[in-house]
């Protein structure tokens, strides 16, 4: 019987040589170009990391691609990045250039660093999760497509990060993005009496809506949800799967900005609603991706140096970010969730557009 | 006293499954014997999911645990 | 090519960036479950609904953990995805890998699933995309005797992952890398057998930029940091100043203005600097932190479900983390041992705390309110007193 409990694999056995040698003593790192960092050491050792865009859903095959690489130029070291990029890691300067000529020929795209907009992080969507309001894969590779030129260069006022999630579940929190990509359902879940019995606990599906929305429906055995009080999150299908609530007609996505992780200059913020609802429209989601390039490019024209989006937003306030974008503000961008009252403008101190 | 104790567990997972609910967090176990110390039920449920007389279901988020006898078939 | 029976996912093989879909055919061509899994997915495309119910599995001997149960809406159409499971298998931490332990995982893989992966998961685990019931515990086995296990999944504690730290960073103020496998190692029994209320995530950030997203997404947050002055090298910030304008670009963004520059001289107030990292981030050869290193611990990050999305708050500013981070490891098992006892199913620690109130939490763990604490203290006057600092009038 196979051992249990043994770990993951110790790091300390998959670093290359020049970084068991400098591990703890490096001294500054630089960018050289888009895709390639170079790291020196206090003894004045370098190491190169080359980073290299990947989809996330990638085959044993393509990984053993990436292994060939990294044998033939980093004596097969390498890394993959919380962003899904690679990074190969080399400690000798000439194998540099290339590397990165084989890796453009085979469709590598080098780059992600420094103020570009990095991979998008994203969830399962349609290729394996039972709960998502619309795709991961699909919208993400129909955006990359679109915004390939900000991954290979580094010419926005700072980075952007960029993350979906194929719902309100927000596997891999997206709340804390530049720009969030997030599937929303709109209709509400329609209650199967049949199976609510059999498949469901009437009190923890009870438990799980956010706005005790659902009640017990002991005549039927089952549950009872009060539509004016759904905002169609999900969560009760989560746990009681005779809540079906997917909606081909009405599923879509919502667009949200200025998030941000670092405390660098600013603290931790989340992303807040710029767009209610775009359609889910595959295989390329064109309202998406026009959406969201639109924000990265009236970002990139009106915010300065190390400016985050979040940031740039909070100096020129929400109204000039509306204005700007043209984006059409609603009653939906009006929280009316707990502590809803913290986001309302308590002074006269706004600007007329 | 862990024998005692895991006697009273495995019959009350019998009583409490009688009716269509055969999945239980392992707060409601805890909860079933509310003068017992957590900790020992909690080492005895694990004791009777090595034994597989209890088994873990799990749909990803959060995790119950049930007699092997009513685990679904596929 | 005769027409193709997933033209719409066709469409996304085209442009320039690398295309998944491209992936899921190369593994489609080999194995019968990829290529049901790309077809499954053209439904999905065409439909505009997903294709998988619900259902659980935990298929691996003394594991309640670390597999995720996937089960097709079509059986009819897609046979062989009727049941098509996750195993998470935990990453080497900071994503390391030699390609001998790849190429193994990666043979493993096609002998017992479908050749798609996912690299990574949200957690960081490397995510092996899809296998049946049968193949789960001969394919941990051949995971185990090859050096993996699995990671965490449902009321466990999730696989913890680190920045890449000490390993390639100078800005590291703690080595991520190694408190992240040490707690990974010292918890094993806590990611594979559930027993907590829900989901408990660790994640490891060696400085402030918080590059692993811990603050946004983890109920324990260990953030980086130092208590002492930036170390400054005067001849690297006059090399700078002719490359960047260190008064609007460095000076100006400071979040509490502690630094001065007179086009010769930057001086820092330390004192009043929040170690934010953006001066350090600008110039790496100039500015370094401090040498007095140890991290912030915060607790509570969460996604928005179901009471809605939390950063996680500061409970102790300040802690020095020497291997075999003794204290930082008290400090864990008291608040998980509290919230276990205290949760809800399915209450994750920050909305029990949000439920019972911090002063409550604070005192069950044993710590000392401080202003660091807060943004600003409470403006509601509701204001609890403990009995027992209430002097009973002798009459």
């Amino acid at each position: 019987m196979a051992k249990t409990d043994i770990g993951p694999p110790d790091y300390k056995t998959m670093l290359p040589p020049v970084i068991q040698k400098n591990y703890g003593k490096w001294l500054y790192h630089e960018i050289l170009k888009p895709g390639v960092l170079m790291h020196i050491s206090q003894s004045g050792e370098a190491l190169y990391s080359i980073r290299a865009g990947s989809p996330r859903l990638v085959s044993t095959d393509h990984i053993r691609e990436i292994c060939d690489i990294a044998e033939k130029y980093c004596d097969g070291f390498l890394r993959f990045t919380s962003r899904h990029n690679i990074e190969f890691l080399l400690d000798d300067k000439d194998r540099i250039e290339p590397l990165i000529d084989e890796l453009k020929n085979r469709g590598y795209p080098v780059g992600g660093t420094g103020h570009s907009i990095s991979n998008i992080v994203h969830t399962q969507g349609w290729v394996h999760c039972h709960t998502p309001a619309t795709d991961a894969s699909g919208p993400v590779k129909a955006l990359m497509d679109e915004i390939y030129d900000y991954f290979v260069t580094a010419t926005l006022p700072a980075h952007v990060r960029i993350a979906l999630a194929c719902c309100l579940n927000m596997c891999g929190a997206v709340h804390c993005s530049d720009i969030a990509i997030l599937g929303i359902h709109r209709t509400v879940p329609k209650v199967d009496n049949t199976r609510v019995p059999n498949v469901c606990e009437i009190p923890s599906t009870v438990a799980s809506c956010p706005t005790g929305a659902i009640r017990g429906d002991m005549k039927n055995k089952s549950v009872a949800v009060n539509e004016e009080k759904c905002m169609y999150c999900g969560n009760c299908y989560t746990v009681c799967p005779a809540m079906p609530i997917a909606d081909p007609d009405n599923d879509g996505i919502s667009i949200w900005v200025g998030g941000k992780v670092s405390n660098a200059r600013s603290v931790p913020m989340f992303s807040k609603l710029a767009i209610p609802f775009l359609p889910n429209n595959p295989p390329r989601w064109p309202e998406v991706v026009h959406a969201v390039k639109n924000i990265i490019e009236v970002y990139a024209t009106h915010a300065r140096k190390h400016e985050r989006i979040g940031e740039w937003i909070n100096r020129v306030g929400w109204e000039r970010f509306f204005s700007l974008t043209g984006i059409p503000f609603t009653d939906q961008h009006i929280d009316d969730f707990d502590l809803a009252t913290e986001t309302f403008r308590t002074s006269t101190q706004f600007k007329w557009r | 006293m862990s024998e005692d104790l895991k006697v009273r567990v495995t019959n009350l997972f019998r009583e409490k499954s009688r009716g269509d609910k055969k999945m239980f967090y392992i707060r409601d176990v805890t909860k079933w014997l509310p003068n017992e110390d957590r900790h020992a039920v909690q080492n005895v449920v694990k004791e009777l999911l090595e034994e597989e007389v209890l088994k873990y279901w799990s749909s990803g988020s959060s995790t119950y645990i049930m007699l092997a006898e009513f685990f679904p078939k596929e | 090519m005769a027409n193709s029976d997933t033209p719409l996912l066709d469409e996304l093989e085209k442009g320039k960036w690398p295309s998944f879909v491209k992936d899921m055919k190369q593994a489609a061509q080999k194995n019968p479950m990829a290529r049901d899994l790309i077809r499954q997915l053209e439904l999905s495309y065409k439909d505009k609904i997903g294709h998988w119910k619900h259902g659980g599995i935990v298929g691996v001997r003394g594991y309640g953990s670390g597999v995720i149960g996937r089960y097709s809406d079509r059986p009819d159409l897609f046979p062989n995805v009727q049941a098509f499971h996750t195993m998470r298998v935990n990453h080497p931490t900071g994503w390391f890998y030699k390609t001998d332990t790849l190429r193994k995982l990666c043979d493993i893989w096609d002998k017992h699933g479908s050749g798609l992966t996912n690299m990574h998961g949200s957690t960081g685990d490397a995510i092996l995309l899809g296998t049946t019931t049968n193949h789960l515990q001969a394919c941990f086995d051949d995971l185990s005797s090859a050096g993996f296990d699995l990671g965490g999944s449902g009321s466990a504690l999730r696989t913890p992952s680190a920045c890449v730290g000490p390993a390639r960073c100078e800005w590291a103020c703690i080595d991520s890398l190694d408190i992240c496998y040490d707690i990974t190692m010292t918890y094993q029994d806590q990611i594979h057998r559930p027993m907590f209320p829900y989901k408990f995530k660790i994640k490891v950030s060696a400085c402030a930029n918080d590059c692993v997203s811990s603050i946004a997404r983890s109920d324990l947050s260990i953030i980086g940091t130092w208590k002492d002055d930036i170390q400054i090298n005067p001849q690297e910030v006059l090399t700078y100043a002719s490359r960047i304008n260190i008064q609007k670009e460095v000076c100006d963004l400071c979040p509490t203005r502690c630094m001065e520059w007179n086009g010769r001289d930057l001086k820092i107030y330390n004192e009043d600097c929040t170690r934010c990292m953006h001066c350090i981030n600008l110039m790496p050869k100039a500015l370094r932190p401090g040498k007095e290193k140890g991290a912030t611990i915060l607790v509570g990050g969460k996604a928005p479900i179901v009471k809605g999305a939390l950063l996680s708050w500061v409970i102790v500013p300040f802690m020095k983390l020497e291997p075999p981070y003794d204290e930082l490891k008290s400090l864990i098992e008291r608040i998980q041992d509290w919230w276990d006892e205290n949760g809800k199913s399915r209450e994750r620690l920050g909305e029990l705390i949000t439920r019972l109130g911090m002063r409550v939490f604070l005192k069950a763990v044993g710590l000392q309110a401080v202003p660091q604490m807060v943004k600003a203290p409470r403006t509601n006057p509701y204001v609890f007193f403990w009995p027992e600092d209430i002097k009973k009038e002798v009459k």
